[in-house]
């Protein structure tokens, strides 16, 4: 059985859903002409040709990327949540990376939870330890159970209140799970730290909608 | 099934950090783990689940095991409520 098939079946039917096009379409569209989806799991992940475009995870906020394992907190650093990056903002807005629906938004507004139709979770925390805040210097634009389409904004926050509270204000984006629908019982449906690329190099710069991180196949993992 | 009611102590309650590490917690184990709140209820196996169920500081929660291992899973999971929440 090839799931290679039937990703790119699902690839195809997202893209062309017949939803208003987001604001990266574009970007994808142009990775889908190079390449024919099979050569992607062939565990060459050094170039983003080798990347179907539903293993392409956008960047939600703009500003500097950090890796994960530089992200002071451990919460995050350490993975135990999932694998991703951080991004220290130059913006002040969150917006939805892909089409989906918020599977979570905190009270507070500093956190948001977001599921792809392929069931690809990603948790979108802004700030460190800004949980603590009770929600003061966040707004979120979207309710828990909203249907979202790409570039829709999801949360705004005052980057320079954060600051002046005394709190980190990077925006820690995560893989919370794999667009694989996999059995109940495997361990949290974490990726490991291989299974992920960065689409830029660590301290490059994303805007909104960028391609931000590049997921490998499991296959290739073996 | 095994269960036990906990009153939260952590002063922000269930937010990102503990609810990732109770995720996995409740993942090493082959029950059903299934955390209720006044009448909202979230599996302590799914992350988002847990995190928008909104447990805050003082909010009495109900974990329920059900399974093969629902002994020792409810045993670990009332030390991890106690050292951890």
């Amino acid at each position: 059985m090839s799931t290679d098939h039937r990703e790119t079946a699902e690839a195809e039917k997202a893209a062309g859903n017949g939803k208003k096009p987001g604001f990266f379409s574009r970007i994808i569209k142009k990775k889908e002409k190079g390449e024919p989806p099979e050569a992607a799991g062939s565990g060459q992940p050094d170039s983003a040709h080798r990347h179907t475009p539903d293993r392409t995870v956008s960047a939600p906020v703009s500003g500097r990327v950090i890796p994960l394992s530089q992200v002071p907190d451990e919460a995050f650093s350490s993975g135990v949540l999932g694998q991703g990056v951080g991004i220290m903002p130059d913006g002040e807005t969150v917006c939805a990376p892909f089409d989906g629906t918020v599977d979570m938004l905190s009270g507070t507004g500093h956190a948001i939870g977001l599921r792809r139709g392929d069931g690809m979770s990603l948790l979108i925390h802004v700030g460190i330890d800004t949980v603590r805040l009770n929600g003061q210097g966040f707004q979120a634009a979207v309710k828990e159970g909203a249907r979202v389409q790409t570039g829709d904004t999801l949360i705004r926050f005052d980057r320079t209140f954060l600051t002046q509270e005394g709190y980190d204000p990077t925006v820690v984006i995560l893989i919370t799970e794999p667009p694989e629908s996999r059995p109940e019982s495997l361990p949290a449906g974490l990726l490991s730290d291989q299974e992920i690329t960065c689409a830029t190099e660590p301290d490059g710069t994303v805007g909104i909608g960028d391609p931000l991180l590049y997921l490998r196949h499991r296959e290739a993992q073996a | 099934m095994k269960e036990f009611k906990y009153v939260i102590r952590d002063e922000v309650g269930i937010h990102a950090r503990p609810a990732g590490l109770l995720v996995k917690e409740a993942q090493r184990f082959s029950s059903a783990v299934q955390i209720h709140r006044g009448d909202r209820t979230a599996d302590g196996k799914k992350l988002f689940a847990l995190m928008a169920l909104g447990v805050k500081c003082g909010d009495e929660v109900t974990v329920q095991c059900q399974g093969e291992d629902e002994d020792e899973a409810a045993r670990a999971l009332q030390v991890f409520f106690r050292d951890k929440l």
